[in-house]
């Protein structure tokens, strides 16, 4: 994959236009992040491909969640979190960049759907608005509805309010409008927890066909998930990384027995 | 109670029970009605005592188709019969008058009569409500109705007895001149000039009329909320977003202390205020609101409607403050983390989805400010005036509150004020109905705002 290697300062220039970018690549040097008296990730070295799909697993409380949170900084909003080491983005350290300029690179889907309170086309808008970003609205409305697979359900309903539609639905809408910023990074925090089986076999659609455009790294419980979604598994346990590789590797023929049996559901 | 399930229906005997069970309810009800109506006109007292043996003697009727299961139940019955034949007998013996005798008597013994009438009839009508319905569980629950929808009439009764008092009052006096001609009361000075020499001749200027109050009142309620409506959003976004635990907490306690102050301790400071300025500074015009009599000379109010308003958005702040702030808080964390998820600043996610989420709260808020802002008494009393001379940010305040505060002292005053010291119950009237309506309109506009802010 190629690697962007602009400078601070045209990253600001395309913060204000938003060209089409390259997925960019995440890298974790000894990162550390503790909240007031505990700490939640030990020493992390971890390189996240640009343009694939990483899947974060481990057992509730690994710090799977506050590592993705830190990706994006947005763990800076809770008291009392400390992140140590450096996060690079595109070899530029995270730490050292604008929080907002950041997170409009690296985009987030929470584990619960948070439509905001406004309609379906609203909804998608509301980050390029925001942004003040020049581009045609009704284009890309569609472009990201289509890419999320709502399209087809929506079209003809883009005023209604988001809260009207199904939790699957609003799901793929946070990853629409998630999309209209034009992100290089998606963070999934688990996406599909919240939903029935057909929702998030149509979310895994969706997520399947950002690959390649999109840097995704998603955090899941589920084993099927992140073996047929992903193309490297991260196994985290007790805020160290225990395995990382490539999917069909580490869920056929593990190095570690701990993630064995994780896998295999014989974890204690 | 559930143990007398099996003492209501008597084999042979149950049609007759619940008919006879049904009447007397029916003729409890009619009790309580009764009793309600002696309480309200001495003139029914006549039938208190007949009425109370005639509970009396029902209840027993009750009490001997149930008797074969004496259970405790049957007890309260007995005692509940011969509770109102007791009643009866006090209420007849009672003098007429409780104070005074004859013509100097103040209180009529229906005050007594009354509520024993209501006292025996209420429980009454629920035990037989609950024979009547044969004492299923059912019945157990839904023999409690009388005794609440009691308590809630009488609730409502005092609203009833206020609106209708001010309606039937205030309608009396309706007059559409009332509403298109302000009051004034001056005495225009004409000087003329005979065998050279200048005469002056006075002629009163009258005019009856609340135009100028009502208007007044609107003002108040326009200025206060222009200076509470920001204040106010702006203290409760800084408490719950940018203001430390400390801080918020200073805030916090100082907002409550101070919705907490009684109005009348702010309307000192205001007075004591209001006099600091040197008569004719600019000050002193800004502070103690000023007008031109029809003789072209100023004069100088109690205090501006500016004034006024600025101490009524004392009171006013800390509502629309807490209000905002419960709003704020009422926005689910991760839509408010979605948003700055999405690169987007803090300021434009509390324009653009926190601040339209919480519309609704703050509409509240400035829905009890403005009604505050109406009747704000304390206030109002110490600082308004006729306010004759016109209605602008800078007159001297006046509003239908003091208007209604005050006919009591121009009544005193004679007719030099014309016929408005009738008026005090269409002040009233009108008073209500801009109450209601800004409060009708909040509703709808807190509904309408819910529904596109919230998709609820």
């Amino acid at each position: 994959m190629i690697v962007n290697t602009q400078n601070t300062n045209s990253r600001f220039q395309d913060a204000v236009t938003r060209e089409r970018k390259l997925p960019g690549g995440i890298e974790t040097r000894d990162l550390e992040i503790c909240y007031s008296d505990s700490k939640v990730i030990m020493g992390l070295n971890i390189n996240f491909t640009p343009g694939k799909i990483t899947a974060i697993i481990g057992p509730s409380g690994c710090g799977k969640t506050t590592l993705l949170r830190s990706l994006n900084r947005l763990s800076e909003l809770t008291g009392g979190c400390k992140v140590k080491g450096q996060i690079l983005l595109d070899g530029e350290d995270i730490l050292k960049m604008d929080p907002m300029l950041l997170r409009q690179r690296i985009g987030m889907v929470f584990q619960k759907p948070n439509p905001f309170p406004k309609s379906i086309r609203e909804n998608i808008l509301y980050g390029p608005k925001a942004l003040k970003l020049k581009i045609d609205h009704d284009a890309i409305v569609r472009s990201c509805l289509e890419k999320a697979a709502l399209w087809n359900e929506l079209k003809d309903r883009l005023h209604d309010s988001a809260f009207k539609l199904s939790i699957g639905q609003q799901q793929r809408l946070c990853i629409a409008r998630t999309l209209a910023i034009n992100p290089e990074v998606i963070l999934l925090d688990e996406p599909a927890s919240a939903l029935d089986p057909l929702s998030t076999a149509s979310l895994e659609t969706s997520i399947l066909a950002m690959r390649g455009e999109y840097t995704q790294i998603i955090v899941t419980h589920n084993m099927n998930e992140a073996r047929k979604v992903s193309d490297y598994v991260a196994f985290l346990y007790m805020g160290t990384l225990v395995e990382y590789g490539e999917t069909e590797k580490v869920f056929t023929n593990p190095e570690r027995p701990e993630t064995r049996d994780y896998i295999n559901g014989k974890f204690y | 109670m559930t143990d007398t399930i099996k003492a209501a229906p008597i084999p042979g005997k149950t049609n007759y029970f619940s008919i006879f069970t049904w009447a007397i309810t029916l003729i409890m009800v009619a009790a309580i009605i009764l009793g309600a109506l002696v309480l309200a006109f001495n003139s029914f007292d006549i039938c208190s005592a007949p009425l109370l043996f005639t509970t009396g003697a029902l209840l027993i009727i009750i009490f001997l188709f149930i008797k074969k299961s004496l259970k405790i139940n049957q007890y309260v019955l007995i005692a509940l019969a011969a509770a109102a034949i007791i009643s009866g007998v006090i209420s007849n013996s009672l003098p007429v008058y409780l104070q005074g005798l004859n013509i100097h008597g103040i209180i009529h013994r229906s005050v007594v009569s009354g509520l024993l009438i209501l006292g025996i009839s209420v429980p009454g009508a629920c035990y037989s409500l609950y024979y009547a319905l044969r004492g299923t569980p059912r019945a157990f629950d839904i023999s409690r109705y009388p005794l609440l929808i009691f308590f809630i009439l009488s609730a409502l009764a005092a609203y009833a007895m206020i609106i209708v008092h001010i309606i039937q009052g205030g309608t009396f006096q309706l007059h559409w001149s009332l509403f298109t001609s302000a009051f004034q009361s001056q005495s225009h000075i004409i000087e003329t000039w005979e065998n050279g020499w200048p005469s002056f001749t006075t002629v009163p200027v009258r005019q009856t009329g609340m135009l100028n109050h009502i208007t007044g009142t609107l003002m108040l309620m326009l200025l206060t909320s222009l200076i509470s409506l920001p204040v106010g959003v702006s203290v409760g976004v800084i408490v719950h977003e940018y203001a430390g635990r400390k801080l918020s907490g200073i805030i916090n306690f100082s907002t409550n202390a101070l919705r907490s102050i009684s109005g009348i301790i702010l309307a000192v400071t205001a007075i004591n205020l209001v006099r600091l300025p040197k008569l004719g500074s600019f000050w002193y015009g800004v502070f103690r609101g000023y007008g031109y009599d029809v003789n072209g000379m100023i004069q100088y109010g109690r205090s501006s409607f500016l004034f006024a308003s600025v101490f009524i958005s004392l009171l006013v702040i800390p509502i629309i403050a807490k209000a905002t702030k419960e709003g704020l808080s009422s926005l689910p964390a991760d839509i408010h983390e979605g948003s700055l998820a999405l690169g987007v600043s803090k300021d434009h996610t509390l324009f653009h989805i926190q601040l339209p989420w919480s519309l609704p709260n703050i509409v509240t808020g400035l829905m009890l400010g403005c009604a505050e802002a109406a009747g704000a008494l304390t206030i109002i009393f110490l600082l308004s005036g006729v306010g004759q001379y016109g209605v602008n940010p800078l007159n001297e305040t006046t509003s239908l509150a003091y208007l209604i505060f005050d006919s009591k002292y121009w009544q005193s005053l004679g007719d030099t004020l014309g016929d408005l010291k009738n008026y005090q119950f269409t002040a009233a009237l009108v008073l209500l109905i801009i109450t209601i309506g800004f409060t009708t309109m909040a509703l709808i506009l807190k509904r309408n705002l819910a529904k596109r802010y919230k998709g609820a």
